[in-house]
């Protein structure tokens, strides 16, 4: 049988959902966010001014080191995002 | 993430080279189902044969687990051969364009994976449609996610049975006929999965995973040797060097925006949302583990194929700089620089990672064709045990036809493969919505996925031109764009869902986080 319960269902109106699910993060949760955000812009600065570069550095092409770089950068962000849960940053309200 | 633009990965004159190592070849391919065997017959032993154990290995795998069979489950044979052929003909770009949508996807796992997790331990779900179909309360929603599957995971099924048929029939030298090799690949993985489960695929994907990195590194070390050190790949470019190794790359197609956008838009999108993927989130043991499983993913990956993948397809430009079909590459190389053992072994690598997709994907489709459409909508107080014998019956008949397909419609697979990754990446908005953004409704989970899957057929069909002209995949960064927007908008002008529902994701997302 097929159910479609949501036609049924009482919605409320959008501003009686708890302020507590916003989509935007409060306190380090917001940091986070910023960081990834930073990250991705760093990616693409280096990507216009370095991996248009022809050199090699270390014996890898640069585009290939700022390519590890920015992979790099990402998984500092998940060790940011992992002390986060467990409690390192400040409490939530 | 698998490359499907041509299924030829083996250049027909190596089956003559393998004809002359005859032994040596089958001794490597034995040896590979030995351990296959022994894998199969001790999870064997660990299931339970309870419907759970079978779809979710009873929510127990390890990080380590974890892990490796999600590498195995999205990079498939083809792309194991087709990368380096991607790098070889397009250049450094390409590879760099892959792993920054690996780092795009890591955080994202990490994000969406444990609240994908915490809401299977609470509510018990199994599949994609568990969540998103419960939360909209919809069983349009849910079909959404069973025609998602399907699609995708047929297509991928069909690509991955035509390359290890040809493979098969290589590495026996033809004594095993292209069609047979197929049949063999389908009934292997067909007995493999029902009699083990997910953890037998989850194991078998660990040992593959281990034997793809491993045959990797042993590659990258021969080219370095034989190049007499890194920087002689990149020199052996000669006049090439400068158009390989940077951007806009050999084709000119990769500015640094579209190298970034459609690594972030379509790796993510394959990696995060892709079916097999979101079943693992639900088999981990503790939400904990999926940050190791997030950094160890991306540096494994980033290392495997910045050193691996790269260095094969533009070490390969250095050897045969003028090659008929790229996708040939690779297998060329591992026979020109290795001892024919090891080069045998390294086709075998790509035979574990079509078994590894194989098996993912024709498990995650029965599952899923089960539970969201049989279940969900015919047959709604069917007891587990039932529902487990329809696993059963679903994932032959679905090898079956992957076979049929195969051997039928080969052409028609590669084309609508392509699409099928572009029709999963649309239920992106609706994850989003289920467990992020409480303001989304359900009208906007109907019509926006129409309208990102209309924008995609319209500039694939090419009625409508691709306003972001992205040339690797046309169509799906902007059918996600208008997807997100459209459910945005529709969102915005109607109602959320009940506050009892919304307490029963957000709210207990909030509380276990």
């Amino acid at each position: 049988m097929w159910k479609e319960g949501w036609r049924q269902a009482e919605r409320p109106d959008a501003s009686e959902i708890p302020e507590p699910y916003a989509l935007w993060p409060g306190g380090t949760d917001r940091l986070v966010v910023v960081y990834f955000v930073a990250v991705i812009l760093v990616s693409y600065l280096g990507l216009r001014f370095l991996g248009t570069r022809s050199v090699l550095v270390g014996g890898l092409p640069v585009l290939m080191l700022v390519t590890m770089i920015i992979s790099l950068l990402f998984v500092v962000g998940l060790w940011l995002l992992a002390y986060r849960s467990r409690g390192g940053g400040q409490p939530r309200p | 993430m698998s490359s499907l633009f041509i299924l030829q990965i083996i250049p027909p004159g190596l089956a003559e080279d393998a004809s002359s190592h005859l032994s040596q070849t089958l001794t490597v391919l034995a040896a590979y189902l030995v351990v296959l065997g022994v894998i199969s017959y001790l999870a064997r032993s660990r299931y339970t044969g309870e419907f759970s154990d079978y779809v979710t290995a009873s929510r127990s795998l390890g990080w380590v687990v974890t892990t490796l069979t999600i590498l195995a489950t999205i990079w498939s044979g083809v792309a194991l051969a087709g990368f380096p052929g991607s790098v070889y003909a397009l250049g450094a770009p390409f590879m760099t364009s892959v792993i920054l949508g690996l780092c795009t996807s890591a955080p994202l796992i990490w994000f969406f994976g444990r609240r994908i997790w915490i809401l299977g331990q609470e509510h018990d779900f199994i599949t994609p449609g568990d969540l998103l179909g419960g939360y909209y309360q919809s069983d349009t929603v849910r079909v959404y996610t069973v025609i998602a599957s399907l699609v995708f995971n047929l297509a991928y099924t069909v690509a991955q049975l035509l390359a290890g048929g040809i493979l098969l029939n290589v590495l026996s030298a033809g004594a095993i006929s292209f069609d047979g090799g197929m049949v063999i690949i389908a009934v292997v993985v067909l007995v493999h999965v029902t009699t083990t489960g997910i953890r037998g695929i989850a194991w078998l994907d660990t040992f593959n995973g281990t034997l793809i990195l491993v045959i990797l590194a042993v590659f990258s070390v021969y080219i370095i040797r034989s190049a007499g050190g890194m920087i002689h790949v990149f020199t052996g470019l000669g006049r090439l060097q400068t158009l390989h190794t940077s951007l806009p790359g050999t084709s000119g197609i990769f500015t640094p925006l579209q190298t970034l956008v459609f690594g972030a838009v379509f790796v993510s999108g394959t990696a995060v949302v892709s079916p097999a993927v979101w079943v693992r989130m639900y088999a981990i043991r503790k939400k904990e583990e999926l940050f190791r499983v997030s950094v160890a993913f991306l540096v494994l990956m980033t290392l495997i194929h910045v050193f691996g993948t790269y260095f094969i397809g533009t070490y390969a430009r250095v050897v045969f700089p003028d090659i008929e079909n790229p996708d040939f590459v690779s297998s060329l190389l591992a026979f020109d620089l290795m001892p024919f053992g090891v080069a045998a072994l390294f086709l075998v690598a790509v035979l574990a990672a079509i078994i590894s997709t194989t098996d993912s994907y024709l498990h995650v489709l029965a599952v899923t064709v089960v539970r969201d459409l049989v279940r969900a909508v015919f047959m709604p107080e069917m007891k587990k045990a039932r529902e487990l014998n329809l696993n059963y019956l679903v994932i032959t008949l679905a090898a079956g036809l992957s076979v049929v397909l195969a051997l039928l419609y080969p052409g028609f697979i590669t084309p609508l493969a392509v699409v099928a990754g572009g029709l999963t990446i649309q239920l992106f908005p609706l994850l989003f919505g289920a467990v992020v953004w409480p303001r989304a409704s359900t009208e906007a989970a109907i019509i926006a996925p129409l309208g990102g899957v209309f924008t995609l057929v319209g500039v694939r069909l090419n009625l409508f031109s691709d306003p972001f002209s992205s040339p690797m995949l046309p169509g799906i960064v902007a059918s996600l764009c208008v997807n997100f927007f459209l459910f945005v908008l529709i969102s915005y002008f109607t109602r959320p869902q009940p506050l009892e529902r919304i307490e029963a994701f957000h709210g207990v997302i909030r509380k276990n986080l």
